[in-house]
């Protein structure tokens, strides 16, 4: 019997400035703790993050409140936070909390 | 809407959030039982997980237990309750949860009372057919 594949991975490509940053998968309570280290990760590169959200297919608060915690970190410590790109599932979740208003405007949302 | 007399679907997980994602298959099953499109039973994805992922926080450790009644045509409704310590909820910690489930539901509640904490939603198929998503 083979191994079930993960349902949620993060990619991070430390070679560009901001740090791309892509999840693919299910944000919800039991991925936040990869989610948070990944982003930490990125973090301490010092060049910002883009955020790549293109290939979530499920995201909840949980997920929801590590990306406000990232953002509001990369606020404080003057760094750039971008979401470059969003799937329908996330634009929905942002649009029913209001956190897109918190996140600056990208051309390259997409569904 | 009536689902008060409808057959129940009960789910008990371990208080861990690795079986949310379990549940929310569930859901979408049975959301797909009652007649609801697509977008909602994405809603009612989000709300059951929603629902788990507050109670398992306040919860003592002992099993989530979930109740699910759908009426086709009608509706769906989803109780659910852990055993807690807790007193009062952190309404910090709940506020995007909040926020999500006064969306994907017609209505919700969460509380605490006799050392349980206990939640529930419902949702209509008739709003479906009406105004939708309610964004």
């Amino acid at each position: 019997m083979g191994t079930a594949e993960p349902y949620f991975t993060v990619e991070l490509d430390r070679d560009t400035k901001p740090v791309r940053v892509v999840a693919t998968g299910e944000m919800d309570a039991a991925t936040t703790e990869e989610m948070t280290r990944r982003l930490g990760e990125a973090h301490e590169v010092g060049a910002g993050i883009s955020l790549d959200l293109g290939r979530v297919t499920f995201i909840d608060s949980s997920g929801l409140r590590v990306i406000a915690v990232e953002l509001h970190r990369s606020q404080e410590t003057q760094q750039p936070f971008v979401i470059s790109a969003a799937s329908a599932s996330v634009r929905r979740i942002f649009a029913m909390t209001g956190l897109d208003s918190l996140l600056p405007p990208s051309e390259s949302v997409e569904g | 809407m009536s689902v008060s007399r409808s057959p129940v679907v009960t789910i008990t997980i371990p208080a861990d959030n690795h079986y949310f994602r379990s549940v929310r298959l569930a859901i979408g099953g049975l959301a797909t039982m009652g007649g609801f499109d697509v977008e909602v039973i994405d809603d009612l994805r989000i709300g059951v997980d929603e629902i788990c992922t507050t109670l398992t926080e306040i919860s003592n450790g002992q099993d989530l237990v979930l109740e699910i009644r759908v009426e086709t045509g009608q509706g769906i409704r989803i109780d659910a309750q852990v055993p807690t310590e807790a007193l009062t909820i952190d309404e910090d910690r709940v506020v995007f949860s909040r926020q999500i489930l006064s969306v994907v539901s017609d209505d919700y509640a969460i509380t605490l009372e006799d050392g349980h904490a206990r939640a529930w939603l419902e949702r209509s198929l008739a709003r479906v057919n009406g105004s939708a998503s309610g964004m």
